[in-house]
């Protein structure tokens, strides 16, 4: 039953982000208006902008779960992250892709060295170690510890990658050219990419529904495997931390 | 001069629509990658449990 | 935690043998591949310097954590009561100082190859060279338990390292590049840099480290 209200509130949330997603592509392509210096090719500034920012929110999220999950050994944590690492990823690479697709018509080349743009590839590489460690032939208890390493001390080292790389771009050129052009953001521009925001944090929050789904009905299929093996029934396998002290832990705690 | 504004706007109109294009096909695409995993996982899963089922029961 | 520092020392020696004819190695193709130019072989050094000794590092944490793993000395650390803080504190000293001597030698090559002078600013020199190891040091001996066998981990080591340590990279080349050229004061924001990130690695490497031991 509550399988059920959980499909539907997916469904649910899957037509919303499509609607904010229309809204926010009508906002960005029909009711803003062209850049006074760069035109139209300004509009992928609302494409490009909200993914590097919920690539940014997406590893916070990666952050806060590893080390919950290192304080509290509990599955959940480790499964929230790798959702939420592996759609930061794919934020990321969007984010990349689109800055240069913006970059190629404003600047002349697909790549410029630009801070932004090399630290977020510096982040992408990062994050796809992450995913690499996850799949790591090993027990699944050091993976998810490794992998939340991993994403703890990946997340505190990517605001001294910006800043090493803003001060290295700095040193070749002078003043920085910046892609949003005009130091102000006319409020309808504002507007627009305020929108394009709020439908990429839906996108989020949908993929992030999503992907835990999958998640744990791909650790079903295990669990359905080892269940016999080990002689537990598997919606306890499923539950259960990935972590031998904890699992003997709560099963004093059960035994009382 | 004017003309060659509008000409290189043009031009420049195949970026814009090159990076919605890769914003959906990589929205939907990960979406739809996401349904064939579970559908797949779904299936493996029930695979399973009708083995052992069929295997504990002679 | 000296005693076993000076045991991964008499095996590091082993290690040298095998990462400073590696890096030596990497230097000549560089060499080789950008030219005889003086010019550019001078501007480039830095970066080449540094593009070295991250690859040797790789190498030596390979090998440093090889060792390690087949005597199971690391699991021979959990059964004692040290401070996994201290374990990781004195892992990544003795890692600092192997690959120190690792640099001094490859600083003189680079040196020797590619024209570039040493005398300008010394101390500076010397500041950014033992910060930015001490960056790796930490970097690597934080995920070095992952080279411990030879399995897929190994090949994911340097995927983590190498981005990670970028800001080794660019502020340690930019500081070797003020510190043998150029006007003085502008490598100290650079080695402000270097502290900052060793700082934070080092301060994260202790925090985490303990979790990463547990088997």
């Amino acid at each position: 039953m509550a399988r059920m209200t959980a499909r539907r509130g997916e469904r649910v949330l899957g037509v919303l982000t499509l609607a904010a997603l229309a809204a926010s592509a009508i906002m960005s392509l029909v009711v803003a208006p062209p850049d006074a210096e760069q035109g139209d090719v300004q509009r992928l500034m609302y494409v490009h902008v909200p993914s590097a920012w919920l690539a940014y929110l997406a590893f916070t999220v990666v952050f806060v779960s590893s080390i919950a999950y290192l304080r509290t050994k509990k599955i959940r944590w480790d499964r929230l992250a790798a959702a939420s690492a592996e759609i930061g990823v794919l934020f990321t690479a969007m984010a990349i892709a689109l800055g240069s697709l913006w970059g190629k018509p404003v600047w002349g080349t697909w790549w410029t060295w630009d801070p932004r743009l090399t630290t977020t590839a510096i982040l992408l590489l990062i994050y796809v170690g992450y995913l690499a460690v996850r799949k790591l032939p090993d027990s699944p208890a050091r993976r998810a510890r490794w992998a939340a390493v991993v994403g703890i001390v990946g997340f505190a080292d990517v605001p001294i990658v910006h800043l090493s790389v803003t001060w290295w771009r700095s040193l070749h050129q002078g003043p920085t050219i910046r892609l949003l052009g005009a130091p102000t953001i006319a409020p309808v521009m504002l507007a627009a990419l305020l929108t394009a925001v709020f439908a990429f944090t839906l996108a989020y929050a949908y993929l992030l529904t999503l992907r835990l789904r999958v998640g744990r009905l791909e650790e079903r299929v295990v669990a359905e495997a080892l269940s016999p093996r080990l002689g537990q029934p598997v919606e306890q396998l499923m539950d259960q931390s990935p972590e031998p002290g904890a699992r003997a832990a709560a099963g004093e705690a059960a035994r009382g | 001069m004017a003309d060659l504004g509008s000409v290189v706007a043009m031009a420049n109109l195949r970026y814009v629509v090159a990076g919605y294009a890769v914003t959906v096909v990589a929205l939907g695409g990960y979406v739809g990658s996401l349904f064939a995993r579970a559908r797949r996982a779904r299936r493996r899963a029930a695979a399973i449990a009708a083995k052992t089922r069929a295997a504990s029961t002679p | 935690m000296a005693a076993k520092d000076l045991r991964i020392e008499v095996r590091g020696r082993y290690g040298i043998g095998v990462v400073l004819p590696f890096a030596a190695t990497l230097l000549i193709a560089f060499g080789l591949s950008l030219g005889p130019g003086r010019t550019l072989l001078r501007d480039t050094a830095p970066g080449l310097l540094w593009l070295a000794m991250l690859f040797a590092s790789v190498l030596a944490f390979r090998r440093s954590y090889e060792s390690e793993g087949e005597d199971g000395a690391l699991e021979g650390l959990l059964l004692s009561p040290v401070d996994t803080a201290a374990v990781f504190l004195g892992k990544a000293a003795a890692v600092a100082v192997q690959l120190l001597v690792l640099e001094v030698l490859v600083v003189f090559l680079v040196a020797g190859l590619f024209g570039l002078s040493l005398a300008e600013r010394p101390v500076q020199l010397a500041g950014a060279m033992i910060l930015g190891t001490v960056g790796l040091a930490a970097v690597g001996s934080l995920f070095g338990v992952l080279s411990e066998s030879p399995r897929a981990r190994e090949a994911v080591f340097p995927l983590l390292v190498l981005p990670l340590a970028t800001p080794v990279l660019v502020a340690g080349v930019k500081a070797t590049e003020l510190a043998t050229t150029g006007p003085g004061g502008e490598a100290m924001s650079w080695l402000g840099l270097l502290v900052a990130f060793d700082l934070v690695f080092l301060a994260a490497g202790t925090l985490v480290f303990g979790y990463l031991l547990e088997d």
